[in-house]
């Protein structure tokens, strides 16, 4: 891996982790969420800085390039979070389809029982 | 005994008039409740006009949300039984007591009104009837029971049901599946002959560019539906 490969990657790394702690402290991001991305651009981080390690792991899993170690690492770990994203989205739909039908129910009974006191008044 | 009819509702601003003139005509001793999925069409200004008893539920949550609405509503005020209805015009309220008493006599769970016992009325198109006649086989093969409709839209339950449908409940595609469901769970289902017609404005739920989709998701629906206890 090239010197010039690694700043970039450092640099953007460094730029996404202060973007993802900026959107937790801001509440736009659960921290659930972005402590998960923190441990996806930390770990690369480290990768960059620490290429014997790189070098080391990618000879253990027989691949040839240790960039495209990076670049694998980064894609199962993507593909987990996309993963768990789907699987939030699900349980959100679940709930939103719950509560949508507890609105609709409650809604109908309060204006019939207004509509029944009027009746009675 | 208290008996509610569901009719979840869709853009049916063509039907949903006639749909409770027969019911009332021939069922008044049913309650009946409208469930509109945000319908595009006038079909809620047709409801509030004729002064009809309907839910409207705040966001579309498909066919699946919309019947498990009516279910809920059935629960929480107390039914002894559902029965779901089109509000296509495609049912017949005629068949609702045969239903009932079926469901008490034979001690059932479910009742499937079927188009395919008596072979009257409506047959659905050649291709539809061929995956319902798969859907069919794959039942018979997963559970040993034979539902010649597992397809039918007109089914009763009684409170036992209708208060599992509240907790779960197939988003979309529901039917057959949930009828694996109940059956996993050695609930007695039966079927009795019913005459449906054909739908007779609005567009049926499964359209043609659907049904590839909805062939595969039903057969893996079904089969999880045996595997999980």
């Amino acid at each position: 891996m090239s010197l010039r490969l690694q700043i970039i990657i450092i640099v953007i790394m460094v730029l996404l982790l202060m973007h993802i702690i900026n959107m937790v402290s801001k509440k736009k991001m659960d921290f659930k969420f972005g402590l998960i991305w923190a441990m996806v651009d930390i770990v690369i981080m480290i990768l960059a800085i620490w290429p014997k390690l790189l070098a080391m792991i990618s000879n253990l899993l027989g691949i040839a390039s240790p960039v495209n170690m990076i670049f694998f690492f980064g894609m199962i770990l993507s593909m987990l979070i996309i993963f768990s994203l789907s699987m939030e989205i699900s349980y959100l739909s679940d709930r939103v389809k719950k509560l949508s039908q507890e609105l609709a129910i409650l809604r109908k009974d309060t204006y019939d029982g207004l509509n029944k006191k009027k009746d009675n008044d | 005994m208290k008996k509610l009819i569901i009719i979840p509702a869709y853009n049916e601003s063509g039907n949903i008039v006639k749909t409770i003139g027969n019911i009332k005509e021939f069922a008044p001793d049913f309650d009946y409740v409208i469930i509109n999925d945000c319908s595009k069409d006038n079909t809620l200004e047709i409801l509030r006009e004729n002064k009809f008893n309907y839910i409207n539920l705040p966001v579309n949550l498909g066919i699946g949300g919309a019947v498990q609405t009516g279910y809920r509503y059935a629960f929480y005020h107390g039914y002894d039984l559902a029965v779901q209805f089109d509000g296509d015009g495609q049912h017949d309220a005629k068949y609702l007591h045969l239903m009932a008493t079926k469901l008490e006599e034979s001690d059932s769970d479910m009742v499937i009104g079927s188009r395919f016992i008596s072979k009257e009325g409506f047959q659905s198109s050649a291709l539809r009837r061929v995956g319902i006649k798969f859907f069919t086989n794959l039942i018979k093969l997963l559970t040993g029971k034979v539902i010649t409709d597992p397809t039918s839209g007109m089914r009763m339950v009684n409170r036992k049901l209708l208060q599992e449908f509240t907790e779960e409940y197939p988003k979309d595609y529901p039917e057959p599946e949930s009828v694996v469901k109940i059956l996993t769970k050695k609930y007695k289902v039966t079927e009795v002959p019913v005459i449906m017609n054909e739908r007779e404005a609005g567009e049926s739920s499964i359209s043609m560019m659907n049904s590839v989709y909805y062939m595969i998701k039903v057969t893996i629906a079904i089969i999880i539906a045996r595997l999980k206890k």
